[in-house]
C-alpha cells in the first residue's frame, strides 16, 4: 500500500491499520504581522500553537505524537505563505521510520507555495530509518518571483546509538523547486544500503548526511564550507544547494545551523533565528 | 561488438574526458583514497550509489530516445548535477564527443538530434552508429571505469597493473550498474554520494591540481 487520500483509514493486506496524517497551513500577513490564517490538521500530524520570533517570523512546531511513520502510513503536508508573510516550520523531534510487515513504504508528500515577498523556511529534525523500513518522500515548492525559501533535510544511517546502521531497506527523497515556470532546483536522493555504501565518496565511516536548498534575492559572497564536511554552491537553475556529512548528529546539526544562518543573512538579509524549544 | 562503438569509447577518442576526475583528486589529496583497495571501493561505491545511478541510466535512456526526449534528458541531467564542476565537465565532454563523432561519421550521424551532456551524447551517437543498447551502456560504463583508474595512476602511487586490478575488482558492481541502467526510467535518475559531492565542490580550491574537476 502506498499513498492514500486524506481522510481515509487504509488497511494493509495483513489487516494492519495504517494512517494518513494531514497538515494544511496557510500563513498571511495582516497589519504587518504574519498570522496562521487557516489550518487543517489530522492526526497523527499536529502543530503546537504558533509563536512569533523576535525577528517577526511566525514559527510552528509540527508534532507527531505516535512513535513515527509506519510502513504504509502517509503524511500529506501543504503549506502556503502569502505575500509578505514569513513562516518557519520545524518538527519537535526526529522522524522515526518503522518497517511494515508487508514491506510497504511510508510515504510523505510536502507541497509548499510562497507568494511574492513571502518567506518560508522548513527545517525538520533528522529522519531515522529503522531496520527494514522504507521511506519515499517528495517535496515540491512553487515560488512566485521575489519569494524566499530555505529547506534542509537530514538523514541518519539508522538508530546509531543502538548500533543499528544502514539496516533500512530504502530511502528516497525527491525535492523540486520551481520559480514560476522555471525549474531552479532538483535533487533526488536514493539510497538502498548495500556492500558499497561505506566507501570513500559515498558515506564512508560517517552516519549523518544533510542536504538543503535556499532561494532568495541576495548574493552569496561567503559560501558556507567545511573541508570534507560541508559544501555549498549554485544549481544550474540558480538556487543555492547545501551538502553536509558527519560522524555525529550534533556535529552535523552545528554545521548546518552555521551554514543556514550564513545563507539566510546573505540571501534574505535576515538576522539570526532565535528559536525557543 | 560494434567497432565504431569501441572507437567511440576508447580513451584516445578526443572527448577530453581525461582532464576530469570529478572529485577523485580531492579524495586522493585528502588521503581518503590512497591504496588500490581504496580505489576499488571508491569505484564500486560510485557504480552502486553515485555516477552509476545517474549517468549510466541516462546513457541507456538516450539510446532509445527521440529528439524532444533527448532535450528533456539533457535538462534533467543539468538539474540533477548540482555541483558546478562535474556539471560543466559533462557538458564539455559531451560537446567534444559529439563534434569528433560528427567529423568521423558525418553520413551516419547526419540526422543526430541535438545533445549536450556526455551520457546523452554517447547514448544517442551509439544508437545512430548501430550499437545495441546493452553494448552501448556496457561500453559507456567501461570507459568511465577505465578512465577513473587511468586518472588514479596520476594521482596516487599506483602502477598500471594495480590500477587495472582495481577496475577488475569493480566488475560485479559494474555489471549490476549496467543491468539496472537498462531497465531504468527517467524517474530513477538520482543517487546518494554526499562525500563525493563535497569533494567535487572543493576541487576548485585545491592548492595545486592535475585535473579540472
Amino acid at each position: 500500500m502506498t499513498a492514500t487520500q486524506a481522510g481515509q483509514t487504509p488497511v494493509s493486506p495483513l489487516g494492519q491499520q495504517t494512517r494518513t496524517g494531514t497538515l494544511h497551513l496557510t500563513f498571511e500577513q495582516v497589519d504587518g504581522r504574519t498570522v496562521l490564517m487557516r489550518e487543517f490538521q489530522k492526526a497523527p500530524l499536529m502543530i503546537v500553537r504558533p509563536f512569533a520570533l523576535p525577528c517577526g517570523t511566525l514559527s510552528v512546531f509540527v508534532v507527531n505524537p505516535t512513535g513515527g511513520l509506519l510502513g504504509g502510513d502517509h503524511n500529506d503536508i501543504q503549506i502556503r505563505v502569502g505575500p509578505g508573510a514569513r513562516a518557519l516550520i520545524l518538527t519537535q523531534s526526529a522522524t522515526r521510520v518503522h518497517p511494515s510487515p508487508t514491506g510497504a513504504a511510508a510515504t510523505q508528500t510536502v507541497q509548499l507555495s510562497v507568494a511574492q515577498g513571502g518567506r518560508l523556511e522548513y527545517y525538520p529534525e533528522r529522519t531515522i530509518p529503522f531496520a527494514g523500513s522504507r521511506l519515499v518522500q517528495t517535496l515540491h515548492a512553487t515560488l512566485e518571483p521575489g519569494a524566499e525559501l530555505g529547506l534542509t533535510e537530514t538523514l541518519a544511517s539508522g538508530r546509531v546509538h543502538s548500533g543499528e546502521r544502514l539496516a533500512f531497506a530504502e530511502y528516497r527523497s525527491r525535492t523540486e523547486v520551481w520559480q514560476g515556470s522555471r525549474h531552479v532546483y532538483l535533487d533526488h536522493l536514493r539510497l538502498t544500503p548495500g556492500p558499497h555504501t561505506r566507501t570513500p565518496g559515498i558515506w564512508h565511516d560517517l552516519d549523518y548526511a544533510a542536504s538543503g536548498v535556499f532561494v532568495g534575492p541576495g548574493t552569496v559572497q561567503d559560501w558556507p564550507a567545511e573541508p570534507g564536511q560541508l559544501a555549498s554552491g549554485r544549481s544550474a537553475g540558480g538556487a543555492v544547494w547545501l551538502r553536509a556529512a558527519a560522524a555525529q548528529g550534533l556535529r552535523l546539526d552545528a554545521s548546518l545551523h552555521t551554514a543556514r544562518q550564513s545563507l539566510r543573512q546573505q540571501l534574505f538579509g535576515a538576522t539570526a533565528l532565535q528559536i525557543r524549544r | 561488438m560494434n567497432l565504431r562503438l569501441l572507437q567511440l569509447a576508447d580513451s584516445a577518442f578526443p572527448s577530453g574526458a581525461y582532464a576530469f576526475s570529478d572529485g577523485l583528486e580531492t579524495l586522493t589529496v585528502r588521503g581518503e583514497v590512497k591504496t588500490a583497495a581504496d580505489l576499488s571501493a571508491f569505484l564500486c561505491g560510485q557504480l552502486a550509489h553515485g555516477w552509476g545511478q545517474q549517468d549510466a541510466p541516462a546513457c541507456a535512456l538516450a539510446w532509445r530516445a527521440a529528439g524532444d526526449e533527448l532535450s528533456e534528458l539533457d535538462a534533467l541531467l543539468s538539474d540533477l548535477k548540482l555541483i558546478q564542476g562535474p556539471r560543466e565537465a559533462s557538458l564539455r565532454v559531451g560537446a567534444n564527443l559529439r563534434r569528433a563523432a560528427l567529423h568521423l561519421w558525418p553520413d551516419e550521424l547526419a540526422t543526430l538530434p541535438p545533445t549536450r551532456h556526455h551520457a546523452v551524447s554517447f547514448g544517442a551517437i551509439a544508437a545512430a552508429l548501430g550499437a545495441t543498447q546493452a553494448d552501448a551502456v556496457s561500453a559507456y560504463v567501461s570507459a568511465w571505469l577505465l578512465g577513473r583508474v587511468a586518472s588514479a595512476t596520476k594521482l596516487m602511487r599506483l602502477g598500471g597493473l594495480d590500477a587495472q586490478r582495481a577496475a577488475r575488482l569493480a566488475e560485479d558492481a559494474a555489471q549490476r550498474c549496467i543491468q539496472d541502467a537498462l531497465s531504468a526510467t527517467s524517474d530513477d535518475l538520482g543517487g546518494f554520494s554526499p562525500l563525493l559531492d563535497i569533494a567535487a565542490q572543493e576541487q576548485a580550491g585545491l592548492e595545486s591540481r592535475l585535473f579540472q574537476t
